[in-house]
């Protein structure tokens, strides 16, 4: 391959890394609620998307693309590496926070935080998706329903009762809005 | 997105998680001589060679103790192939066993 050419694909695949890498970390959170292990499937999902791009395959939709193998590479998680490579659990790698801890902005206890996680798992992949599109990214109806190929109604219908359900469980739990 | 007042609550906290959740910093795109991560390890052929070597020693191991613990406990002659040998079971050395005739029972008659 000529240097210019490979220049240019390297120049697209970083333009797609850059549209599509927190779309792609917020499927994979929402299938795990596990930050590092959504980082981890994310890059895995990039690289196999970049050996696409140098063994010259034509990629008609990359967002559709990516956001499959990263579905697909989550629920093959579950299925082989924790048992396989030893890889502890979400519960227990969500303790261990990074180096780079921010403040907690608002959520003033680890424990508040677990409490959350913990209703959020109770919800349905594609309800924390929709959640996940819209508190991670901000993203609004049109574009979660645009980004998932659903219908932007249904986007509505979903996110108002998920929300409407954590609201509950939360106040249950004495936790109704952040200090 | 349409919110009242009291979905503003859960807004803001479900905001504050997530935005904690997300990488502070986001890596840089992957290039083509990294590691997978979700990759298998798979083993070498060193140690796959090991593997079996050892498996092979066992099996030797185990071959050769049954020889050597069969060896304190030789066979009795076995006669199940001989179509002419007697069963010998409720015989005794030295005893012959005696025939004894059956009484006779008398007939029954008819009414």
């Amino acid at each position: 391959m000529k240097p210019r050419a490979k220049d240019s694909r390297r120049a697209d695949f970083e333009g797609m890394y850059d549209r599509h890498n927190r779309e792609v970390w917020a499927l994979a959170y929402a299938r795990w609620l596990n930050a590092d292990l959504a980082q981890d499937i994310m890059q895995e999902t990039f690289l196999r998307l970049w050996r696409q791009v140098q063994d010259g395959a034509t990629i008609e939709n990359p967002r559709a693309w990516l956001l499959r193998v990263a579905r697909n590479l989550a629920e093959d998680h579950a299925k082989s590496s924790f048992r396989r490579n030893g890889t502890q659990n979400p519960e227990i790698m969500n303790a261990v926070r990074g180096k780079d801890d921010q403040p907690l902005d608002g959520l003033e206890r680890e424990e508040t935080v677990e409490q959350i996680r913990g209703e959020l798992k109770l919800l349905s992949t594609p309800d924390r998706e929709i959640l996940t599109l819209r508190y991670a990214l901000d993203y609004d109806a049109t574009e979660i329903a645009d980004m998932l190929d659903i219908n932007p109604t249904a986007v509505h219908m979903r996110l108002s009762r998920a929300r409407q359900r954590l609201a509950e469980r939360l106040t249950a739990k004495g936790i109704k809005e952040s200090p | 997105m349409n919110t009242t007042k009291n979905d503003e609550g859960i807004d803001k906290l479900l905001r504050s998680y997530y935005r904690r959740e997300m990488p502070s910093r986001w890596p840089d795109a992957p290039r083509g001589d990294m590691t997978t991560v979700a990759a298998a390890p798979v083993a070498s052929s060193a140690t796959m060679s090991a593997g079996r070597f050892l498996v092979g020693i066992s099996l030797a191991a185990i071959l050769a103790l049954y020889i050597g613990v069969s060896a304190f406990f030789p066979r009795e002659q076995s006669t199940g192939l001989n179509p002419n040998s007697q069963p010998i079971i409720g015989q005794r050395p030295g005893i012959e066993p005696k025939l004894v005739a059956p009484k006779a029972v008398p007939a029954p008659q008819m009414p």
